[in-house]
């Protein structure tokens, strides 16, 4: 009995349901040469946080690969995953890094 | 008289949920309209929705989201602007649809 209960609840702990909160996206260039992407994440548990640091390393991290350029075309995703008592909350976006043609 | 009325209610409710007839807006977006339509200019108005079955609350993934974003851009040749996002939810029995809809103006 304690066994299958371990079993069910190593199981749920596991287990997570995602869920979306947010979604954008920006003007789209015709050039769609380089997609850069990047995502950050942080760990919640039972919903008590301070901070939202993760989304802004996630778009340093996006700047980061088009240094000198442009990037449009921004598709930003904000999303939950629910485990049994901790939360998984992270940002992900993507877009198109337009350099100068000097750059290139 | 009493019973009746439980029973026209309880009725109803079924009704209600058995067809989904909720609805939720969760959040609209818009982006781009710093691009002006140039005259003479062709353009056309593109649109892409998708949506995924929800049973019980449990979903996997955001996939259906991405999956949006693809068509529309894979409607687009040109430059792809005044981008809308809307995000909603129908409600049915027990289940739910989450619903993405993306539009824009395409100018060739």
């Amino acid at each position: 009995m304690i066994r299958k209960f371990c079993l069910l609840f190593i199981a749920l702990t596991l287990s997570g349901c995602v869920g979306l909160n947010t979604v954008s996206m920006t003007q789209i260039p015709k050039d769609k040469d380089q997609l850069v992407e990047a995502n950050a994440h942080d760990w919640v548990f039972l919903n008590f946080t301070t901070q939202n640091d993760f989304a802004d390393r996630a778009v340093d991290n996006l700047k980061a690969q088009c240094v000198g350029g442009k990037i449009s075309g921004v598709f930003t995703k904000h999303q939950t995953t629910s485990y049994l008592l901790v939360f998984k909350r992270e940002v992900i976006v993507s877009g198109y890094c337009s350099l100068p043609k000097d750059i290139m | 008289m009493i019973k009746n009325t439980f029973s026209t209610l309880a009725l109803l409710s079924a009704v209600l949920l058995l067809n989904g007839c909720t609805s939720s807006i969760h959040m609209v977006n818009t982006d781009g309209f710093d691009q002006a339509i140039p005259a003479g200019v062709d353009y056309k108005y593109v649109e892409a929705s998708t949506k995924q079955h929800v049973f019980l609350g449990f979903a996997a993934n955001t996939n259906y989201v991405d999956d949006a974003r693809q068509s529309l851009i894979a409607q687009c040749d040109g430059e792809l602007t005044a981008v809308s996002t809307q995000y909603s939810t129908d409600h049915s029995f027990l289940s739910w649809y989450n619903k993405i809809l993306m539009k824009g103006v395409c100018i060739q």
